[in-house]
């Protein structure tokens, strides 16, 4: 079930959009939810109110509130990292702040049904990586956090740190062996940090920054490997 | 006193050699000349004074020693890399000193002795030099390789100084003026080369710079012809609302549809391709894209960057030298296919360029090269795109699948402060 949101001030490209949804939902046997705004105002206490939307398609030129400011509220004054944010927006110019806000894609108007499936394919993938659960061992109990959730991994003598955006746990392991079973999304760019590709707000040769601001570096022996791995997956 | 202006030239030109050795390792500076006359014309008088004067060899060890350390702390701080340069230096120097002089004399300390070999000592420290420059540069992979051939010239001088030494063929007197002769000769064709390939690099530049201005007054006419076309429009407008509003109230929706249909065909000026804001890669991109969509039948574009791009002038480098070859590629196959996929993520600049291309790859020297006859020029280019890609520290990736021709390459666009 996946809660998809669109805010438009173009009513009729609202509808147009949510029918396409609706279709590709229906062809891939998809259940789906979907909420319109045509205001980044109401949007926004929406979201206030503790409500959720994993997908949301964002005009950049709204009336009041602009699209820019929503993305911006969405990410850093409510944190949330997660919500897949793809802006639409009549021409393909962009500013500078967009980038910022992580976004998925940017779709130019007039959409069309296979655009809306391509980005929906992707969005219902990454958000299907980030609902898969890591298990670990904390003495004799058994904890799951889901892979989504974890920002880094950081080893610190015999124990390992989960760094999530609200709080930190540890279990005994070695990086080397806990990178083998972990899925594509993380890499390891020092002997002792495992990173969540999916939170980096910007890579350099020589280091990393996370959305929570956290700045990692990246090992020499790594850099390669890690510049490689971006240009693969880009 | 003929030992004199020997011993004055070859240190001359060793010096020359020095500061050669300063420019492979730490590149060429501009600033601080006066600094760098001072201290490379203060190392000359006291070497020189000093082995006139003793003949001793560790004071010329010291003096040798302490003065390219105190030039090499013109260019770098850095202490481990200080010595490094110098004792790497020093050695060459005296290698070449200790191969130049010892088959022929028995050299003992404190006495002098004529300085003919000093000269053959200079000109191998003038080959080392040739081949530490070739070396480091085909690993940096920056044109401007020099050729062997070029070491062929001291190589000659030195094979004539040995034979004249060896069959005593003339006097002391004419040996010196030969080695000076020799060594004036070699630093002459030694600093032609180089302007010459000052001037070509130049001539590439403002190749560079003309194609630049091209872009632009291109880009200036598409505004204005999109301003033109908006001006008759809105000079229109009242007629069209009328229609529209006629047809509105005849309930004609097709018609309708068609009409303002046909408005925005109107307005769309088909030559402007792709409209990212960012007015330097726009116009680049118009221009290439323009020939492509005339030429080939499948021009795909897209492009999500900002408005503002940090180096733009480079990432333009980039985008027309491939987007040149893909082009001229695409051109010569049935399909005619380009895709352009230009994106910034996560502080990275992601470039994907795919053309068709009729399958046949000649792994060249240095990477791939195309099939086409402007081979030499098709090598700068790529060259140009690989050397921008490293001073950012990216990387490039050249593939081919099924007559597709693909280019890929990341460039780091922002610096974080630790």
């Amino acid at each position: 079930m996946y809660n998809i949101g669109i805010c438009d001030d173009g009513r009729k490209i609202c509808s147009f959009i949510e029918n396409m949804i609706l279709l590709y939902m229906k062809e891939r046997e998809i259940q789906a939810d979907t909420k319109v705004w045509y205001t980044g105002e109401g949007l926004c206490s929406y979201l206030r109110q503790g409500n959720h939307i994993d997908i949301l398609f964002l005009d950049i030129e709204l009336i009041e509130l602009t699209g820019i400011e929503v993305g911006d509220f969405i990410r850093n004054q409510l944190e949330n990292r997660e919500m897949q944010i793809v802006y639409i927006s009549g021409k393909a110019a962009y500013a500078q702040q967009l980038f910022k806000t992580q976004p998925m894609d940017f779709l130019v108007k007039p959409i069309t049904q296979l655009q809306i499936n391509e980005v929906m394919d992707l969005a219902v993938k990454i958000i299907g990586k980030k609902s898969e659960t890591f298990e670990f061992k904390n003495g004799k109990e058994h904890y799951y956090i889901s892979y989504g959730e974890i920002l880094y991994f950081v080893s610190e003598g015999r124990k390992i740190k989960i760094i999530t955006p609200r709080e930190e746990k540890e279990f005994y392991g070695k990086i080397r062996e806990l990178e083998k079973n972990l899925p594509g999304e993380f890499i390891t760019i020092h002997q002792s940090y495992i990173i969540n590709k999916e939170y980096v707000t910007r890579y350099t040769y020589e280091m990393v920054e996370l959305v929570n601001g956290t700045i990692l570096t990246i090992s020499k022996a790594n850099r390669k490997q890690v510049r490689e791995k971006i240009l693969r997956e880009g | 006193m003929i030992d004199i202006i020997i011993c004055i030239s070859t240190n001359l030109f060793r010096i020359y050699l020095i500061r050669r050795f300063m420019q492979i390792f730490f590149g060429c500076r501009e600033e601080e000349k006066g600094k760098e006359i001072l201290v490379y014309g203060g190392f000359f008088l006291i070497n020189t004074g000093t082995f006139l004067m003793f003949h001793l060899v560790w004071i010329n060890i010291i003096c040798n020693l302490v003065g390219i350390g105190l030039i090499v702390l013109l260019y770098t701080k850095s202490i481990k890399m200080n010595l490094f340069v110098t004792c790497s230096i020093y050695l060459i120097n005296i290698g070449c000193d200790a191969v130049s002089t010892l088959p022929f004399i028995e050299y003992q300390d404190g006495e002098s002795f004529t300085q003919v070999y000093a000269v053959i000592s200079v000109l191998l420290i003038f080959i080392c030099e040739l081949f530490t420059e070739k070396i480091i540069n085909e690993r940096k992979h920056t044109e401007n390789i020099q050729n062997f051939s070029l070491a062929l010239v001291p190589i000659c001088s030195i094979f004539m100084l040995c034979l004249l030494i060896y069959i005593k063929a003339s006097t002391v007197y004419g040996l010196v003026i030969i080695s000076v002769g020799l060594i004036m000769s070699n630093f002459l064709i030694f600093n032609l080369y180089n302007m010459l390939s000052s001037t070509l690099s130049q001539k590439y530049e403002n190749e560079a710079l003309r194609q630049k201005i091209q872009n632009y007054s291109n880009q200036i006419e598409l505004m204005l012809q999109g301003e033109e076309k908006v001006k008759a429009l809105r000079h229109d407008m009242k007629h069209h609302m009328s229609e529209l509003k006629l047809m509105a109230m005849e309930n004609a929706n097709r018609e309708i549809q068609k009409y303002i249909e046909d408005m925005e065909a109107f307005i769309e000026n088909p030559n402007e391709i792709v409209s990212s804001g960012n007015m330097e890669i726009d116009s680049m991109l118009n221009y290439m894209l323009h020939r492509a969509k005339k030429e080939l039948h499948i021009v795909n574009v897209k492009m999500q960057i900002p408005s503002a791009v940090s180096h733009s002038f480079d990432v333009n480098i980039i985008l027309g030298n491939l987007l040149e070859n893909a082009i001229e590629a695409a051109i010569q196959t049935e399909e005619k296919q380009l895709d352009v996929d230009i994106k910034l993520k996560q502080g990275v600049l992601w470039i994907k360029i795919e053309n068709s291309f009729q399958g046949r790859l000649k792994k060249g020297q240095k990477g791939l090269m195309s099939t086409k006859e402007k081979a030499e020029q098709h090598g700068i280019g790529l060259n140009n795109v690989r050397k921008i890609v490293e001073k950012y520290n990216g990387i490039m990736e050249i593939c081919s699948r099924d007559n597709i021709f693909c280019v890929k390459l990341i460039l780091y666009m922002s610096k974080i402060e630790n």
